[in-house]
């Protein structure tokens, strides 16, 4: 139990280290440059989504 | 050279770096927030004629603190946005992460079970800090804790990857 335990810690570490890597989407560097006052991502912050609510 | 030229060389050498920092923190959207966040101050810094202070660990300090209060939020509503129990899967060892697969998966878990594997596996906290973090009894961490590895694990593993055979 331990072993798989630790395993699966091993592996989730191995994964958000991929994840750390990932390249800003350009929309957001658009954003970050031309911001755009009330542009609704602010809320995302201290009003945590529901899983599943990320459009495509 | 303009200001603005400034500023746009400081984002483009900075942007992934601190979105991949949040992202794989707080999924997508939230590191979307943070990032617009951290960059919006770093141009206000510069606007009030302070832009020298501006470097890679400024960006990733300010990222922390407003991830660090994101996850405090979070965890005060963690009882009210269980997933329910995922079944254990086997553990593959050596999986091949898809960086955009795990970031869906970490789209879809309910924040409280992000933050946590956050605070344990990306910033490498005991579960007794990570509990006193999100303010937790101790068992409670670790159930929501396994109760995360079983759900990211569930979401992120290709299906069809070959299983590591028994250690």
């Amino acid at each position: 139990m331990g072993a798989q335990s630790d395993l699966f810690g091993l592996e989730v570490e191995r994964a958000l280290g991929a994840a750390a890597e990932s390249p800003a989407p350009i929309s957001l560097r658009k954003a970050v440059l031309d911001p755009v006052p009330n542009d609704g991502v602010d809320g995302a912050l201290d009003e945590p989504r529901a899983p599943h609510d990320r459009e495509a | 050279m303009s200001e603005s030229d400034d500023f746009s060389r400081f984002v483009d050498a900075h942007l992934d770096l601190v979105y991949g920092f949040a992202a794989a923190r707080v999924g997508r959207d939230v590191a979307d927030a943070v990032v617009l966040d951290v960059f919006r101050s770093a141009r206000h810094t510069v606007d009030r004629g302070e832009g020298e202070v501006l470097s890679r660990s400024w960006l990733l300090t300010r990222a922390r603190n407003r991830i660090l209060a994101h996850w405090r939020l979070v965890a005060e509503r963690a009882e009210s946005e269980s997933s329910g129990d995922t079944p254990a899967r086997e553990v593959r060892i050596g999986t091949d992460w898809d960086a955009e697969r795990v970031l869906d998966a970490l789209d879809r878990l309910p924040a409280a079970e992000r933050a946590v594997l956050a605070l344990r596996y990306l910033e490498g906290r005991p579960v007794a800090e990570v509990a006193h973090m999100i303010d937790r009894p101790h068992a409670t961490t670790q159930q929501l804790l396994e109760k995360a590895r079983r759900a990211f694990h569930a979401l992120a593993l290709p299906t069809a990857a070959p299983t590591a055979a028994p250690v």
